[in-house]
């Protein structure tokens, strides 16, 4: 590759994520969805305690893109399931790499948080 | 619903709108129509959230695509920086590109600065020229206008002539331009004297006094600009004229050429009009109107037309009331200025696209030569399009350069053009719109320059510049083109020049005067105020009497006209066949009716005029004596088509005297030198039989043995030596007057000559440019093919070869551009074909010769390497 930067490197630049850029990636953890289905998920996921709106996702979307996380996917479902416009996005290897290094990032906190003496919770 | 989203989402910046608005309108549907199910408020709180959404995430991201715009800016700025910097590594390739642009430019802006000052610019000093009119009276005459302004409501009326008349007295007096006006012409023009005043407050016992406004140019030449100017007394014409003001620069009334004087027409008919008289037909004066407040022009032409009802439009052609837009009035009286500048300004759009080929090539071999450092910059991440800002970027400077260097040489095309033209071309450089002009072909030459070069170098493949692979020995097919289209354009450019030069020999050929011998002597003493005819006739037989003593003159004789322009009035007269053959019956008619003019005998001889047949007057031919009367070719022609005219009787106007045609001359140039008149002539002697107006003497024709300049010193002093209270009188050798007349021409053989001198250089050093850059390229080739037992001759010859390719095509291109030029430019060719042999030939000639000069480097290296040390490049 072209890009001299090493790929930690540009993982640690690109954290910490959002919680919506967050989000997005692990809908896209599983499979290639559209931007639509992703709004949806994520719904589902946090029992619509997350609301997304449409200017946010498409901006974080375009965001995520332009830094390589995820891409465009040139698959598309069975053609009667198929919307003309919509476009369906992947995870890069670099996208895998920020999501898991972003998990990792959290569950040092909570493990950090955990090891805490909570004034309010014992007295 | 999905309209108003539609709309608030224009938050967003385009790009984002076009890749994401569809899918974001969908989404917002459905949770609209989520919301609608839940009640007006859920409908409420869903659009508050969705604003807050839109507008908050919309203006954010225009506000990161700015910031990416800017960054991308400042690479802009480096780029130019960088090149800045290269010029002074590449200072010569900078040096050659900026000349060549900016010859290209400097010539085009001003030759379209002159078609803008001829055809569009407006009047100088003239307020709101678009609402005035020129308006063509049925009669043309005083007393029509005069008619015409009590009458017209929607036109405020001026009048005006051009005339000549003298200005001063003895030595320092000289024949100027005068342009008699009505007294409120500066008013309807709106023009205010710059010193003084003009006639348009006058007092009513001022009108019929002799006041005159002086030009600022003669304010300044004759009186040094003093500023007590105002008042004093002036000889002009035979009569002292206060001056009571001095006319700003450059105001040329309605016309383009400049008087010096003007005079208050009602005040010196005299000085105004052949006859001295403004009523009755003698006098015709052109109209100028300005329209009045709140009227359209079609409601002026309306109230002219029924005003003045010409009986028939189609029968009585041009005698019905006219009135055009001053612009078209004018077109007219510079016709022949205005193909010319059009022509030339062709000719410097053609060197402006030949500088442009050839920088656009010099680029393209730059960037062949750049390729490594370009594939280094693409390895380093650089983008395509990031490399094609960046050598666009790169040639700002040279834009810069370039729009100065042309600054330059306008100002200096400027200076040489100014003796060329009939006007002050002081603001034609200056002017704003002329260096609009410049900054505009600035810009379209760099794009047109540069913009293929930066796809090619933007293009360039990346593994295989960089790969130890020599680089490609194919030629550049592009390089080809661009040279053989500038070989073209420069064969077409010179061979226009040729056909120009040898348009203006033959009219100087052909005029039927013994141009490089005469010297014209005019002394209008009727437009002086000397009245008797028989005064005037005694005093020019003195004239003649002293001049022909004069050391150096081989002959003198008089006439009643002057050729070529040098006086303005002359006489034509309608011939009638005595046999019943007459214009207009039967016969061929003439298409103008003869001038006329009244000779002494040895008229003939001494102007070079050959006669055809018959004889030439003789002093046997006197008052007492039977009338004669000799015509020339073009009349002979059209009145006596079949016959032999030397005997023949002819009547001349509504006379019913026989006057016998004693000799046929030959056809000349009178008026233009494009063209013969028909022309009949009297003796001097018998004029007085005809009592027609205009036929006393004007003007002696002196035939020098050596050169006529040396002559007019001495002229002068002759005439004056016999009067010497003649106010003023012109001495011009004839050449002065045909080089007038042929002022077209010479600009444009000039112009011509001199675009197509840049051309050919610019075309040799393209030439040059590329064949020394293929034989660098080629040197290991040259040297393999060498050390394989190529002769030196063959590598030369590969050289030429190409060369002559080029230049063959070239030329075959370049006479199919003239072909097709030519067909647009009749009028400037004058006896010559486009595809005429000499100029063909001869700029030939001079192509191959440039192309060899460019040639020659290149091909003694390509001889000269030497074969061991190409090699050893492997």
């Amino acid at each position: 590759m072209a890009k001299s930067e090493p790929l930690r490197d540009r993982v640690e630049r690109l954290l910490p994520l959002k919680p919506v850029a967050f989000q997005i990636l692990l809908s896209l953890a599983e499979r290639e969805r559209h931007g639509y289905a992703i709004a949806q998920d994520i719904a589902r996921r946090t029992h619509a305690r997350m609301r997304i709106e449409p200017g946010n996702l498409y901006r974080s979307l375009k965001a995520l893109l332009d830094d390589g996380i995820i891409e465009e996917s040139e698959r598309r479902p069975a053609a009667d399931a198929d919307d003309e416009r919509r476009r369906y996005y992947r995870l890069t290897p670099l996208g895998r790499r920020v999501a898991a290094a972003e998990l990792a990032r959290l569950e040092a906190v909570v493990a950090d948080a955990r090891t805490r003496r909570w004034a309010w919770s014992r007295h | 619903v999905s309209r108003l989203y539609r709309l608030l989402l224009l938050c967003f910046p385009a790009s984002f709108r076009r890749r994401f608005g569809d899918e974001m309108a969908g989404l917002f549907a459905d949770r609209y129509a989520a919301a609608r199910r839940l009640g007006w408020t859920a409908v409420v709180l869903c659009w508050i959230r969705t604003i807050a959404d839109v507008v908050g995430h919309g203006l954010r991201e225009r506000r990161a695509v700015r910031r990416r715009e800017r960054t991308s800016l400042a690479g802009v700025r480096q780029d130019v920086g960088f090149a800045v910097r290269s010029l002074r590594w590449h200072w010569r390739f900078h040096a050659l590109t900026t000349l060549t642009l900016g010859t290209g430019l400097g010539v085009s802006a001003v030759m379209f600065g002159l078609v803008d000052a001829f055809l569009f610019r407006g009047m100088a000093h003239v307020q709101a020229p678009e609402r005035l009119v020129a308006v063509t009276l049925p009669g043309r005459t005083f007393d029509d206008y005069v008619t015409a302004r009590g009458r017209l409501r929607t036109l405020d009326l001026a009048a005006y002539r051009r005339s000549q008349t003298s200005l001063g007295a003895g030595e320092g007096a000289r024949t100027v331009p005068v342009e008699c006006v009505s007294a409120n012409y500066f008013d309807v023009l709106g023009t205010r004297a710059r010193q003084g005043r003009t006639f348009s407050a006058l007092v009513p016992s001022e009108a019929s006094t002799s006041l005159a406004v002086l030009s600022d140019a003669v304010w300044k030449s004759q009186f040094g600009g003093s500023a007590d100017i105002i008042g004093r007394s002036v000889l002009i014409g035979p009569r002292e004229f206060t001056v009571i003001g001095v006319a700003p620069a450059r105001f040329s009334g309605v016309r383009v050429d400049q008087p010096d004087v003007w005079l208050l027409l009602e005040a010196a008919p005299d000085l105004c009009t052949p006859h001295g008289s403004l009523s009755g037909g003698g006098a015709s004066v052109y109209v100028v109107g300005r329209l009045r407040n709140g009227t359209a022009v079609e409601q002026a032409s309306a109230e002219v037309r029924t005003t003045f009802p010409g009986a028939d439009p189609a029968s009585q052609g041009e005698r019905t009331a006219l009135l055009r837009s001053l612009h078209e009035a004018r077109l007219p009286l510079i016709r022949g200025d205005v193909h010319v500048a059009r022509w030339a300004a062709g000719a410097a759009a053609c060197l402006l696209f030949i500088a442009c080929l050839n920088v656009c090539g010099l680029l393209i071999l730059r960037g062949i030569d750049r390729r490594h450092e370009i594939a280094v910059r693409r390895q380093l991440g650089a983008t395509p399009r990031r490399i094609f800002v960046q050598l666009l970027a790169e040639q700002l400077p040279m834009a810069a350069l370039g729009c100065a260097a042309g600054l330059v040489v306008a100002w200096w095309t400027g200076f040489a053009l100014r003796a060329l033209l009939p006007f002050e071309l002081t603001a034609l450089v200056g002017h704003p719109r002329t260096f609009g002009m410049l900054v505009g072909l600035t810009v379209l030459a760099v794009l047109a320059s540069a913009v293929v070069p930066a796809i090619r170098g933007a293009r360039s493949d990346v593994p295989h510049v960089l790969s130890a692979e020599p680089p490609s020995t194919r030629r550049s097919i592009a390089t080809t083109v661009l040279l053989t289209v500038q070989t073209a354009l420069a064969f077409a450019l010179i061979v226009g020049a040729g056909l120009m030069v040898r348009s203006l020999t033959n009219l100087w050929r052909d005029t039927g005067y013994d141009l490089d011998k005469l010297v014209l002597v005019t002394v209008d003493l009727p437009a002086q105020g000397y009245r008797p005819d028989e005064e005037v006739h005694q005093l020019f037989e003195r004239f003649l009497e002293r001049i022909k003593r004069v050391p150096g003159v081989d002959r003198a004789a008089l006439s009643s006209a002057a050729p070529l322009g040098a006086l303005p009035d002359t006489v034509y007269v309608i011939v009638r066949s005595a046999t019943g053959g007459s214009p207009g019956t039967g016969r061929p008619a003439l298409l103008s009716p003869p001038k006329l003019e009244a000779v002494s005998p040895d008229y003939f001889s001494t102007v070079g005029t050959r006669m055809i047949r018959g004889r030439s007057f003789d002093p046997g031919d006197t008052l007492a004596g039977r009338p004669v009367a000799i015509v020339n070719e073009v009349a002979a022609r059209a009145i006596w088509p079949d016959d032999d005219p030397v005997g023949q009787c002819a009547f001349l106007s509504t006379r019913t005297e026989c006057v016998e045609i004693v000799g046929v001359s030959q056809a000349r140039r009178y008026a233009s030198l494009t063209a013969a008149v028909p022309e009949v002539f009297i003796p001097l002697a018998q004029s007085a039989r005809y009592r027609f107006s205009s036929v006393t003497p004007r003007s002696v024709v002196v035939r020098a043995f050596e050169s006529p300049d040396a002559l007019t010193a001495s002229l002068t002093e002759a005439v004056q030596s016999v009067a010497s209270n003649v106010p003023a009188m012109a001495v011009q050798p004839f050449g002065d007057l045909a080089a007038g007349q042929a002022r077209g021409w010479r600009m444009a053989a000039r112009t011509f000559g001199l675009f197509g001198a840049g051309g050919v250089l610019m075309a040799a050093i393209g030439l040059y440019a590329a064949l020394a850059f293929s034989v660098r390229q080629r040197t290991r080739e040259i040297g393999l093919r060498m050390a394989l037992g190529a002769r030196r001759e063959d590598v030369v010859a590969a050289v030429v070869l190409r060369m002559l390719w080029i230049l063959s095509s070239g030329v075959l291109i370049g006479a199919g551009i003239v072909l097709l030029a030519a067909r647009f430019s009749r009028w400037l060719l004058f006896g010559v074909a486009p595809l005429d042999p000499a100029a063909l030939l001869v700029a030939a000639a001079i192509l191959v010769a440039a192309s060899a000069a460019g040639a020659w480097i290149p091909a003694v290296r390509a001889a000269t390497i030497d074969p061991a040390v190409a090699l050893r490049q492997f």
